[in-house]
């Protein structure tokens, strides 16, 4: 048996693997060839990355969006996550509403952001009823436009993240909850010493998952606030390959990207094996 | 027992009224939005174009989904939407099954695995489709109206999905029962085929179900590998950044309802599967 | 002639357990037990022979017969898992069925086969049913049944009958008997169950750390134990142990300071382990017979008989080993802390190399 099943097993991973790796990791390759092609094997391509603002620009924004939109979500995330594993779980509704953002594609979140957010958009609308003056949330030029694809990316993702820490809740005994009671800790006491820590590595794994993905940003910005706002490398990318004609210094630019994202996936795979050899000195 | 309960005697009047509080405002961020789309949809663009805007529906009208079933255009995004979505959900779904089964079984084979699927997920959108392009562009699969080249990227993009869905439950079927099998004279295919296969087709069914909804919501590959034949997702941005609210709203509407549908339904189900395998 | 012949076979594990050098000839037609404790290797043997696993060493030889290669085991031997590995989404009828499918015999002759096979197997009605509604009796003879559809030669069976309940379980082992018997197929059965071991073999081949000890008939095994283990293994409640001094020209053994005639062989070397089954043991005085005195510690009911727990009365001298409780089996009533005398028959103690703890004859 073992001999046959050995080699029906072997298909069974080279096939997908092979399909996997040839369908996405050759041009991926492929990508990174041309990246260091000019006519002939340089980096001039990586060079004119350096010499555009707009590359700078946008290597910062992609920094920083996703540290404050991980920052949204995880506590967003959290305040949901304690709400739904509570003892009082809410209604039903409440439920569904928390996953409800996340059951919505994608596409249609922004559009639904497009018109909440337009200058003549429903949330002006609303702040006009009430009396408070507009504003121009996904204006080119202002620092509104990061606050927005921040907020709408949070809302489409934060079930997710409420959903990986509810997990993360449910495996805590709940008997400890009642020994820190009897030692006498007040909510927010048990909260801090012993939710917290307890759930560190669930909120690390989310960090994690979700920082990955918004590092790789892209439709987000496109169809919020354009590719000019609010430049991160995606776009940056797409718009060499689209508007300047320049599929190389596109490669160049996605390259970047995934050193990016590799940098930070390995960084975080250190950090939960550290994690897990080192569980921390008990209360 | 419910874990992560709060103290019984502590029900404090504060906490309570926090938790309502915010109870309602995940409601509102819920609902809202989408109210706000649906009138968009089932009203005429004037009454959307009308500013200050109208918070309650004045004129409920179909036309405009009757534009969306009427433009070629988008009949056709619709159509190229949902032959992408159930070809690639199927071979993603086979193929992430072999994976999946041969993964349960042996080390090695869950190594590999694992390895190969974390490093297609690290991947950017932006770093593979720009040289598919070019290379689907050679062998004459950019941009083709049956959009071969965006199923065959989303069957890839989709298999880990697909995998980590099924792992447990292949890794759940007793070993014995394969083993009894082989010993009634079944060989090791017709061991997947006729007892693994059956036994986990609830999972082979939500595997299906989350690849489908994957495809049908992708943005980034269907925006660089398809420029004219587009599918949904590309063709509703167009339109909601070049006008026509009106039958970009009911097409908004119309690409929610089924992921909506699904996610309601297999609730509990899906909350597992879209923790271990969930991605953008 | 030999169904199956087994040489020098070894597979270890490294975590543990596996056999090793086990060599066996299993006879057509027999019912043979691999009996031994959790570890020993049983079940790994068991496998190994199934062709569910690769040794690492010897050989596995089936009887020749033509149109069969030696090699092949897969045909001639059906297997009844520990827990029953039915096909969870097939019937009863269609898991009983599904080796008759796959040779793709035709369905009339399927039917009529899994239904002649249900019925000798004791399942009457409830073949459309799943294993999930079925009682844990009824999914055993679906197992059961699932073997012998095919006629193999050799039925496996891995402590199939471990999650019954006592009385299920002696009621399915007679059925299993009489099965064996008028099917006169050979059944290789694991259990560590020494009591349902000794009820169902022809042969029992006692198993312990990856070695067998010995194999021969029920009566053999307990009568004749070849090694300490086997003799302590064998027999409930297990034999008695001491350490004693043998004297073969005064025909006995020194236990703890206490003098006991026992036969004692030619060649017996000076300290000995020796070991006496409680059954031995009678309140009654015999012609010949030697004894003991116990001091009673704790006396058991069970049913025909009493089961006595003492300790060693002795002249004194030597504190050590005869200290240890001495259990018997007994006909009447005695009561804690009285002092009564044990009988035996000399003959009866079997004595034990202490180093390698095979049996001194």
């Amino acid at each position: 048996m073992n001999r046959q099943a050995r080699r029906l097993r072997a298909v069974f991973v080279a096939a997908p693997a092979l399909f996997m790796l040839t369908t996405l990791v050759v041009p991926a390759l492929g990508g990174l060839a041309a990246s260091f092609d000019r006519g002939g094997p340089s980096f001039g391509n990586y060079a004119a990355l350096a010499r555009d603002p707009m590359f700078w620009r946008a290597t910062l924004d992609n920094l920083l969006l996703p540290i404050a939109s991980l920052a949204l979500e995880l506590a967003a995330g959290l305040a949901m996550a304690l709400m739904i594993t509570a003892r009082a779980k809410g209604p039903a509704i409440v439920q569904v509403a928390a996953i409800l953002p996340f059951a919505i594609p994608e596409i249609v979140v922004l559009t639904i952001a497009r018109y909440l957010l337009m200058p003549r958009g429903y949330l002006n609308g609303a702040l006009i009823e009430f009396g408070m003056p507009p504003a121009q949330w996904l204006a080119p030029h202002g620092s509104l436009a990061m606050l927005s694809v921040v907020v709408v990316d949070a809302w489409h993702v934060t079930p997710i993240v409420m959903l990986m820490l509810a997990a993360g809740l449910q495996t805590i005994p709940p008997e400890l909850y009642e020994a820190a009671r009897l030692d006498g800790a007040d909510r927010l006491a048990t909260f801090w010493y012993v939710t917290l820590p307890l759930l560190a590595p669930a909120i690390v794994g989310a960090a994690i998952l979700r920082g990955i993905d918004a590092l790789r940003i892209f439709s987000t910005v496109l169809v919020l606030t354009g590719p000019e706002a609010v430049p991160v490398l995606s776009t940056y990318a797409y718009g060499q390959w689209t508007d300047a004609q320049a599929p190389r210094v596109a490669m160049a630019a996605a390259m970047v990207l995934a050193l990016i994202v590799t940098l930070f996936a390995l960084g975080g795979a250190l950090a939960v094996r550290r994690w897990s050899s080192d569980p921390g000195a008990p209360a | 027992m419910k874990p992560g309960a709060r103290h019984s005697g502590e029900r404090g009047g504060g906490f309570a009224m926090l938790g309502a509080a915010l109870g309602g405002f995940v409601i509102a961020a819920a609902v809202i939005p989408l109210y706000l789309l649906a009138k968009q949809a089932l009203t005429p663009e004037l009454e959307t174009f009308a500013w200050p805007p109208v918070w309650l529906p004045r004129d409920i009208t179909l036309r405009n989904f009757a534009q969306v079933f009427m433009v070629r255009e988008l009949r056709g995004a619709i159509v190229r939407s949902l032959s992408v979505g159930v070809i690639s959900a199927a071979s993603a779904t086979a193929m992430g099954a072999m994976l999946a089964s041969a993964m349960a079984r042996a080390s090695a084979a869950r190594r590999v695995g694992f390895a190969t699927l974390s490093g297609v997920r690290l991947l950017p959108m932006i770093a593979v489709a720009i040289p598919a392009a070019v290379m689907l562009a050679a062998i004459g699969l950019y941009d083709t109206s049956d959009a071969l080249g965006l199923t065959i990227i989303h069957c890839a993009i989709a298999i880990p999905t697909a995998a980590l869905t099924l792992y447990a439950a292949f890794a759940a079927v007793p070993a014995e029962v394969e083993e009894a099998a082989w010993l009634d004279g079944a060989s090791a295919l017709r061991v997947f085929l006729t007892i693994d296969l059956p036994i986990v087709r609830g999972a082979l069914a939500t595997a299906f179900i989350l690849c489908f909804i994957l495809s049908w919501d992708e943005f980034g590959f269907a925006l660089l590998l398809q420029q004219t034949n587009r599918t949904l997702p590309p063709l509703l941005y167009y339109y909601t950044v070049f006008g026509n609210v009106g039958p970009a709203s009911a097409l908004a509407i119309l690409m929610t309802v089924p992921a909506l549908c699904v996610v309601i339904a297999l609730g509990p189900t899906l909350r597992g599967a879209l923790i271990s395998g969930g991605s953008r | 002639m030999a169904a199956l012949t087994v040489k020098n076979l070894t597979r270890e594990f490294p975590s543990g357990g596996g056999v090793r050098g086990v060599s066996l000839e299993v006879g057509a037609g027999e019912f043979l037990v691999l009996l031994g404790p959790s570890g020993c290797g049983k079940t790994t043997l068991l496998r190994l022979i199934a062709g569910l696993d690769d040794p690492d060493a010897g050989t596995i030889e089936f009887a020749p017969r033509s149109g069969f290669a030696t090699a092949n085991s897969r045909g001639r031997i059906a297997m009844v898992f520990q827990n029953l590995a039915l096909y969870p989404h097939l019937s009863a009828f269609e898991n009983i069925a599904f080796p008759l499918r796959l040779k793709k015999l035709a369905p009339a002759e399927i039917d009529r086969r899994v239904r002649e096979t249900a019925a000798r197997a004791g399942l009457s009605a409830g073949l459309e049913r799943r294993p999930a509604e079925l009682s844990g009796g009824e999914r055993q003879r679906v197992a059961l049944a699932r073997a012998l559809v095919r006629e193999p030669e050799i039925i496996l069976m891995d402590e199939a009958l471990a999650s019954l309940d006592a009385r299920r379980r002696s009621a399915l082992r007679l059925e299993l008997k009489n099965l064996q018997r008028t099917t006169r197929r050979t059944f290789i059965y694991v259990t560590h169950d020494q009591v349902e071991a000794l009820a169902l073999a022809d042969r029992v081949a006692v198993m312990h750390e990856g070695r067998i000890e010995q194999i021969g008939s029920p009566e053999e095994i307990f009568n004749h134990p070849e090694t300490e283990f086997v003799a302590g293994f064998v027999g409930e409640p297990a034999m008695n142990f001491f350490d004693a001094q043998a004297a073969v020209d005064r025909g006995g053994l020194a236990i703890a300071g206490a003098w006991i005639p026992a036969v004692v062989p030619a060649g017996a070397p000076e300290a000995v382990r020796a070991g006496i089954r409680p059954t031995d043991f009678s309140l009654e005085p015999a012609p010949g017979a030697a004894s003991i005195e116990l001091k009673i510690n704790s006396v058991e009911f069970s049913g025909a008989s009493f089961i006595v727990r003492g300790s060693l009365v002795h002249s004194g001298r030597d504190q050590h080993s005869g200290a240890r409780s001495i259990c018997a089996l007994v006909a009447h009533r005695v009561e804690p802390g009285e002092t009564h005398r044990f009988y035996f028959d000399p003959a009866k103690p079997h004595l034990f190399d202490p180093e390698s703890g095979r049996r001194i004859d």
